[in-house]
Order: structure tokens, then C-alpha cells, then sequence
């Protein structure tokens, strides 16, 4: 439930808003919405196009192909370029998506999916126009229709209503999607918090989509979708908590419903008819009243009475989550690790909303140093990691106790990525422009569990590769020091040292199969690859791990095989409750 | 008694091959290993009020093949075990540091040496001792003689059938060998044993012909006595019924060098019944002496290695329980100085042999004990 605090904000924004004209607030608030500074609002602009083109493809269950170009027109002059395989958007309906501003349709909180977490895209015809004076235009298809429209907006701010410029029908060779072209006052860097690192960490989070990406640099590149499945949405009626005022005033508006109390009920989850009734009798409002004439004084009272009331959760399938084999192959595909792991917790609850931690962590291989990457809702979050909740938790884990290379209160050096998706239906945020999630004590708890989860499978895998490792040295200085012995107990026994010398190294090997044995118990996968009768793969993983041996001549490759062969032998044989350890 | 039992040679050999062998069996079917008792140290000694002894408190440590931590230990056993069987069966001997050269080598495979510095083959030299119960003369192994006696004193080696008496070899007297069990005291004229720390004061007391004046026999450590040099003591001390007397620097150094004359030291605590001369006395430098003779501006500074020393004396029981010596340690440290034996030379060389030494020598029962 939002807090009294919270409530009395959104309140006083919406009234705001009510008042002033669309570019004071535009301009009063610019900061709250993102755009900062040239280097930020490049990278809004993109990330609104590219979520609302991933939005409309997941929204019709087709696999995205999303096209990114960004070209430099002049110094600091950029043109941004988005061309989706979505299903297109109403002709009619162009201008009013990307020339009006509604309040709360896309401004404020999410409700479901990412998309509404952006500014919507009419921030971005209104920032290009108050910039470098270009309209935004929009070239879409839909499919049931022979040739596809252009158009050019801006927008009047005076009566924030669409002026079009431009429209005319065109022939595209696609048979569906969008292309949206609009060139704006930027600035493109690469490195940390660049458009670059939002692009790849958004690949991560939907491998379901493919990617083009063609940088200022003349630089393009292309990521593959690596799955097939897209993540189902579950439109559900929206919870009244959490949703803001500018909605809630649109829902009413748009409602056909006859009474405001059906309008309650049916129109939200978790509200029944007779806490509806409460709620109505509560904000003195006649509960036969027709929703679309209710006044703004009674919206205010009524939406405050609303988020005051106390009821039941939101039932947890409506929460989109990856999935931990999604996230463990994005990871594997992205960063080429020696090791990775995800998990997808269970449902946690903060303030009566359920929430999603999912951890993905990959060690080693191509990765050179720690990365923290934080999501909310698929979303990337690049900014503010200071004050968010996924960094508070991170803060909070003792890594040199997983055996990293940490100081007290540090981020280890080792090469590792924590990857970090918290998933809601709402999430509380530090400010409005959604770079940081607050780091309320339930959430913060929840993501620390979660990644110390999966750390404890990275440690025992660092672990047992600490061992592996001097596994072929103690056998290389038992070898040694065990030749060594042969020859001079030989003398002190007379007898010919070649004998004493099989007989030394007879007993080495069976104390090699030991370890063997030791090492298949400790490690998961060799375990699983045993089970499955995945032999000989097990066998060269073993090989691998111990070829200093047969590299120094101490034991021929093939005694080695044989010795490892044997070994799963017995394992399968004699030892088989191992394997289900 | 005797510092050693007598084994015969045959038996040394036997010793040997009995261990070797049980080795290999281990290695046909079990675990490589063998058992010692451990060398002593503050923790397993026992000090004897009684005896005024160390002993060793008699406890078993083990080597494994399939330990990491010991492998290259147990090797090194094995190699010396090798080459005392050799020089046992072919009736030669061989010095610690010759040991450490024969047997130096880089093993392959792992490309490290065998042994990389002499302490590592002096260790398992006396590892071996304790596993196999013998001392290492009897492996044929002998330390480099450091030490030496004059005096009017006759000496025979039972072996080469020699004589000889310690004041007419010259200057140095006789450098006694690490092991003298086959030296017999054939004829002595003398009335008592002085225990000179320092080469350097044993020689200008001869120069001044001391030993002659006083009807003494000097012997020198040259430092910490060695097992000949002690068992030599002892075997004056208890053959031959003459007091010992011993000399050394005003440091906690000296005190220890003492202190290990009469009661044993910890690492050869087991031998402490054979090499201790407990009513041995102690002649000084003592820190009276700093007034008592006028030293006071040819005193040294303690440095930090001192100042730890000393305290760690005042803690071994044997020192803790004489007020005495903790007199002497609480002046050492407040008067935050040392005193060497060549001090007493700001008077006049001579000093030392026809004063100092006479002076407190004829008052025995004042000495420190």
C-alpha cells in the first residue's frame, strides 16, 4: 500500500499538472523525467522507442527484430532511428500517441510491463522540438492494410493536441511494424552509463529479441535472439495501488460501466462489490453515480480513499519473470563465462504487493571484472545505482566469505557478474524518473538472499577449481619425491629399484583414484554427466583438469584415461549413491 | 654410563633396514609413514626440580608419504637413512656438511633439490637419531669439531691406540670431535675444570699460562657448546670428581650457555642425563661485576634482540625459580646494558688471569649457581 506520503505527492503532482500548461511542466520537471543533460536525454530517447517497440511485440506474441540507428547530424545533433517488427499502429491513432501528452498514461509509475515505466513517446516529439525544432516522424504498417503511412508531429503546447506536418501513404517492404525517426540535441559516449551499455544489457534482458545496433561511430552490431519463447503477459485488471491519479482520471473518463460502484469492482482487481460499497460510503460519493461525471474534487477524494484501503494482493502469475535457463543462457551468450548460475526465488511481499528477485551470476572465461548489472521489470537501470535497493544489498554480502578477493565494505576484484532482475507489478522507486528501486529493509533483505543463493554455488565452483588445480601438483610432487624414495629404499633394502619403484607407483595411482573419486563427489556437473551416461565427456573434463600429469611424462595419457574410466566404473557400480548426493 | 648404548655396528645396520622395510610395506598396503619422537621444545620438556634437569617429555610425531606437508621430510629420512647404512657397513664417517654435499641433488619431475640449505639435512640427521634411537656417531655421521681443551691432561683414542696430553699440542690445545666416547682419560693433574666461553679469552689465558698458575684445565666452547665438549665436562665433573667452573659474556647469551652446561638444553633433552653437569657454578660476568670492577664504561648497549632474550629466560622454570638469576636479569634490564668477557681487559690484559678470575675463584661459595 502506498504510503500517506506518497499518495499526497501524486496527488500534488496531478493538480500541478492540472494547472500549468504542458511545456512549463515539461520544462519544470525535465529532470524528473530523465532528461538531465545532452548525454541522458540521447539515451531516454532511445530507451522509450525501444521499450515501447519490445512492448508491442511481446503484447502480440511475435519474436522482436528491433533495428537501432544513431547517426550524427552536427556537433551534438544526433538523429535516433527505431524500426520494430511490432504489429504496426493504428494510422489514426499516430498523432494523438506522439503528439498529445497524456498525464499518467506512461508518465509515472508501471502498472504491468515496461513500457510504462518511460516518459511516453510524445516527451520525445516535445524535447526534439524545443531542441532543434525537427518534428518526430513516424513511418508504421499494419498488416491488413497495402501501403503504409508517414508522418510528421509536433505538438501544440498551448492545447497539447498533435499538429501534423507531414502524412502520406508510402510503400515499405515490410508487412508490419514501426520506424520512428527523430533527431534531437545529444551527446554519445561510450563506456559506463553510454547508450552502448544500455543496448547490450537490454539484449540481456530479452534474448527473445534480436538486435541491430549501428553506433555514431559507424560501429554496427547485431545480437541474436538466443531464445524462442516470448514472455507471456498477463493483462490483468489493474491494482489500485500504485496506480496514479492521471489513470485512475482516464479510467473514469474511458469507463463503460453505468455506476461508479460497478466501475470499482470490475474494473480493478482485489476490489470486491461490498469493499467498493465501503469505499464509496467512505468518500461520501453516491454509488449509483455515472464515473465519467464525477468532478475533480471527488476524483482527488476518491482516489485518496483508494490507496488508504487496505486489500487483497495481486495473485503472483502476473508478475513477468525471465526464468533462471533464460537468464543462465543470456549470460552464457553474452559474456562467454567458465561458470554461471541463476536462480528465480519465490515470491516476496513488501507492503502487500508481491515481488520477484531473480539472480544470474557468471564467473571467469571472457569476463575481466566485477559487474554489478541491476533490472527492474527487464528494464536496465544504469543510473543512481547509489541510492538503489539491488546496490544496498550487494553492499551487504561478506564476499571474502564465498573466498573472493574483497577488502571490508568493497565490490571483489575478482571476475564476476551479478546479474539482478527484480520483477513487480509495482515497485516503489527513489524518484520519478525510475533510475533506483528504494531500498526499503523487505526488499533489500530479499535480494541479499537471493544473491547469496547463487554465490554459494560460484564459491564451491572457484573452490573446486582451487583444488583441481593442485590436485595435478601434490600428484607431481608425489611422483617425485616417490621416485626419489624407490631408489634410495632400494639401496638401504638391496633390491633392484625398478621393483620398488612399481610398487610406489602402483600405490600412488590407487591414492590418484581416491581424489578422483573426491573430486566427482564435490562437483555437480560431473555428477550429472555420469548420471546421464555422459561418460566420456566426464572423463575428458577429468582429463583436462590433471594433464600436467601425462604432459610431464609421469603417467601416459592413456593409464590416465583408464585410471578415470575405472574410477566412474565403481562409481557406477559400487558407489551409486554418490551420484544423488 | 654411557652416552650410548653399545650397538654393535650390525645392529645400526638393522635398525636401519627394519625401518626401511616396514616402509615398503606401507607402500605395498597401507600408509607410508613412520613414527619419531618428537625433538624437544619449550612445550614437551620437563624441567626436574629435583635433578635440576631438562628432560624430554617423551612424545610421538609422524611423517606421512601422502601428506603434503611431509613428503619432502619422509624423502629426506630415507636418503640419510641410505647413506648411514652405507657408511655404517663400510666402517667410514662422514661430517654434516659432507652428508648435505652427497646427497644435494635436483630431483626431476618436480625440479626442486633435495635438501637447499645444510640446516635441512642437519634436522633430518637428527630426526633420525630420535626414530631410530642412536645418536649419530653411531650412524657414522659426525658434527665438525668446534670446541677445545688444554691442561696438563692425557688422553687415548681407543681406536687408533693415541696419546697425548693437552698442554703440549701447542697454543690450541686438543679440538675436541662432536663424540668422545672412545677417548679415555688416560692420567689428569689438575685441581679444577674452567668453562671459557670465547676462543679469544680461552687463548689469553693460556698466553698468560693460567692453566699452569692455577692447576686447571681449560676447555672452550667456542660459543654453545657442543655434544663432545659437554659430554667432555661432564665426564670430568663425574669421572673425575672436579669441580667445573664456567666463564662467559655478562649477555643473556652467556647465562644460556651456562645454563645448558649444567641442566641440558631442550633439543637434546633426551640425552640430558649424559651431558648436563648440574652443580656446575658460575663464575661470572654478572652485573655486580660492572661495579665491583669498575666496568661501568666499557659496558654495551642491549638491543631489542637482548632485551627479548632476557625476557624469555626470565620464563623458563629453571630461571623463574632461582632468585638469584632473576636479580641478575632484572639488573640486565633496568641497567639496560651487557658486559663481555674482554671487558675486563679496559684494566690490563692480564687482568682477567691474575686478578678476576683468582679473586673469584677462591671464593667458590659465592659464585651463582
Amino acid at each position: 500500500m502506498p504510503t500517506s506520503k506518497e499518495i499526497k505527492e501524486e496527488i500534488q503532482l496531478y493538480e500541478t499538472f492540472k494547472r500549468v500548461s504542458i511545456a512549463e511542466f515539461f520544462e519544470r520537471n525535465r529532470h524528473l523525467l530523465g532528461f538531465d543533460n545532452p548525454k541522458k536525454s540521447l539515451l531516454i530517447a532511445v530507451k522509450e522507442l525501444v521499450d515501447n517497440s519490445l512492448d508491442a511485440c511481446e503484447e502480440h506474441q511475435i519474436l522482436p527484430e528491433i533495428k537501432i540507428k544513431i547517426e550524427k547530424q552536427e556537433e551534438n545533433i544526433y538523429k535516433v532511428s527505431v524500426e520494430d517488427n511490432g504489429p504496426g499502429i493504428p494510422y489514426d491513432l499516430v498523432p494523438d500517441i506522439y503528439g498529445s501528452f497524456l498525464f499518467g498514461s506512461k508518465f509515472h509509475r508501471f502498472i504491468s510491463s515496461r513500457g510504462k515505466q518511460g516518459i511516453g513517446a510524445s516527451a520525445i516529439t516535445l524535447y526534439s522540438q524545443l531542441t532543434t525544432r525537427e518534428p518526430i516522424e513516424v513511418i508504421t504498417k499494419v498488416p491488413n492494410k497495402d501501403k503504409a503511412i508517414k508522418y510528421k508531429i509536433k505538438i501544440d503546447v498551448k492545447t497539447n493536441t498533435p499538429i501534423i506536418i507531414e502524412k502520406k501513404e508510402i510503400e515499405i517492404k515490410k508487412d508490419h511494424g514501426t520506424i520512428v525517426n527523430a533527431i534531437i540535441l545529444g551527446q554519445y559516449t561510450r563506456g559506463k552509463q553510454s547508450i552502448d551499455e544500455y543496448i547490450f544489457l537490454t539484449a540481456l534482458a530479452n534474448p527473445h529479441a534480436t538486435i541491430q545496433y549501428l553506433n555514431p561511430d559507424g560501429e554496427k552490431v547485431i545480437y541474436k535472439r538466443i531464445v524462442d519463447t516470448i514472455p507471456k503477459l498477463y493483462e490483468t485488471k489493474p491494482h489500485p495501488h500504485g496506480i496514479e491519479i492521471g489513470v485512475f482520471e482516464r479510467l473514469l473518463k474511458e469507463s463503460k460501466e453505468k455506476t461508479i460502484l460497478s466501475f470499482l469492482y470490475k474494473t480493478f482487481s482485489s476490489v470486491s462489490q461490498e469493499t467498493a460499497s465501503k469505499i464509496l460510503k467512505k468518500a461520501k460519493i453516491d454509488e449509483n453515480k455515472d464515473p465519467k461525471s464525477l468532478n475533480d474534487e471527488e476524483i482527488i477524494r476518491l482516489y485518496r480513499i483508494l490507496q488508504e484501503t487496505k486489500l487483497r494482493a495481486i495473485p503472483k502469475k502476473y508478475i513477468t519473470t525471465l526464468g533462471y535457463e533464460t537468464i543462465k543462457k543470456s549470460l552464457d551468450v553474452m559474456f562467454n563465462p567458465d561458470f554461471s548460475v541463476a536462480i528465480t526465488r519465490r515470491p516476496s511481499v513488501y507492503r502487500g504487493i508481491p515481488f520477484i528477485v531473480e539472480v544470474g551470476i557468471a564467473y571467469g572465461g571472457k569476463i575481466s571484472e566485477f559487474q554489478l548489472l541491476r533490472f527492474a521489470n527487464r528494464v536496465p537501470l544504469l543510473y543512481k545505482a547509489g541510492e538503489c535497493a539491488i546496490t544496498a544489498a550487494a553492499k551487504e554480502i561478506n564476499w571474502k566469505r564465498y573466498g573472493f578477493n574483497a577488502e571490508e565494505g568493497y565490490f571483489p576484484k575478482d571476475p564476476i557478474v551479478v546479474m539482478i532482475h527484480v520483477a513487480s507489478v509495482w515497485l516503489p522507486f527513489t524518484s520519478e524518473s525510475k533510475e533506483a528501486i528504494s531500498p526499503y529493509p523487505e526488499i533489500v533483505n530479499e535480494i541479499e538472499l537471493a544473491i547469496k543463493n547463487a554465490l554459494r554455488e560460484v564459491s564451491l565452483y572457484v573452490k573446486k577449481v582451487k583444488t583441481l588445480s593442485n590436485i595435478s601438483n601434490k600428484y607431481l610432487s608425489l611422483f617425485g619425491y616417490g621416485l626419489e624414495t624407490a631408489e634410495y629404499l632400494s639401496k638401504i633394502l638391496d633390491t633392484d629399484s625398478k621393483e620398488i619403484e612399481k610398487v610406489i607407483i602402483e600405490r600412488i595411482k590407487k591414492e590418484l583414484k581416491n581424489d578422483i573419486l573426491e573430486i566427482i563427489k564435490s562437483m555437480r556437473e560431473l555428477k550429472n554427466l555420469i548420471k546421464e551416461n555422459k561418460d566420456k565427456e566426464a572423463i575428458k573434463m577429468l582429463e583436462n583438469m590433471m594433464k600436467d600429469l601425462y604432459d610431464k611424462d609421469i603417467i601416459s595419457k592413456n593409464e590416465l584415461y583408464e585410471l578415470i574410466k575405472q574410477t566412474i566404473e565403481d562409481i557406477k557400480s559400487k558407489y551409486t549413491k554418490i551420484l544423488n548426493e | 654410563m654411557e652416552l650410548k648404548e653399545k650397538i654393535s655396528r650390525n645392529e645400526i645396520i638393522n635398525r636401519i633396514t627394519s625401518f626401511a622395510k616396514k616402509i615398503y610395506e606401507d607402500f605395498v598396503s597401507g600408509n607410508p609413514k613412520f613414527e619419531f619422537i618428537v625433538r624437544g621444545n619449550l612445550k614437551n620438556i620437563e624441567y626436574d626440580h629435583y635433578k635440576d634437569l631438562i628432560l624430554l617429555k617423551k612424545r610421538l610425531g609422524q611423517r606421512e608419504f601422502f601428506n603434503v606437508g611431509h613428503v619432502r621430510k619422509f624423502t629426506q629420512t630415507i636418503l640419510v637413512a641410505a647413506l648411514a647404512k652405507e657408511l655404517v657397513k663400510t666402517n667410514k664417517t662422514a661430517s654434516l656438511r659432507e652428508v648435505y654435499y652427497q646427497l644435494k641433488h635436483t630431483i626431476p619431475i618436480i625440479e626442486v633439490n633435495t635438501f637447499e640449505e645444510q640446516d635441512e639435512s642437519d634436522a633430518v640427521i637428527e630426526d633420525l637419531e630420535r626414530t631410530l634411537n642412536v645418536i649419530r656417531e653411531q650412524m657414522h655421521i659426525k658434527a665438525e669439531r668446534r670446541g677445545a681443551i688444554y691442561g696438563d691432561i692425557v688422553l687415548r683414542d681407543k681406536r687408533r691406540g693415541d696419546e697425548w696430553n693437552c698442554s703440549k699440542l701447542g697454543m690450541g690445545g686438543w679440538a675436541v670431535p662432536s663424540e668422545i666416547e672412545n677417548i679415555e682419560i688416560v692420567d689428569l693433574n689438575a685441581d679444577f675444570v674452567l668453562v671459557v666461553e670465547k676462543e679469544a679469552l680461552f687463548e689469553r689465558l693460556i698466553e698468560e699460562k693460567f692453566p699452569e698458575k692455577n692447576n686447571a684445565i681449560l676447555i672452550t666452547g667456542q660459543g654453545q657448546a657442543s655434544r663432545g665438549v659437554k659430554r667432555m665436562i661432564h665426564r670430568l665433573r663425574y669421572e673425575k670428581n672436579l669441580p667445573v667452573y664456567v666463564f662467559t659474556d655478562g649477555d643473556p647469551w652467556g647465562f644460556y650457555i651456562y645454563s645448558v652446561i649444567k641442566r641440558g638444553s631442550m633439543k637434546l633433552s633426551q640425552f640430558s642425563e649424559l651431558l648436563a653437569t648440574p652443580d656446575a657454578k658460575f663464575v661470572g660476568m654478572t652485573m655486580d661485576d660492572i661495579e665491583e670492577y669498575d666496568l661501568k664504561k666499557v659496558t654495551i648497549k642491549l638491543n631489542e634482540r637482548d632485551i627479548k632474550r632476557v625476557n624469555e629466560l626470565m620464563n623458563y622454570p629453571w630461571f623463574r625459580k632461582s632468585k638469584e638469576w632473576i636479580k641478575q636479569l632484572e639488573m640486565m634490564l633496568k641497567m639496560k646494558v651487557k658486559v663481555e668477557q674482554d671487558a675486563l681487559a679496559r684494566h690490563s690484559l692480564s687482568f682477567v688471569a691474575e686478578k678476576y678470575l683468582p679473586e673469584k675463584l677462591s671464593n667458590p661459595e659465592k659464585l651463582l649457581n
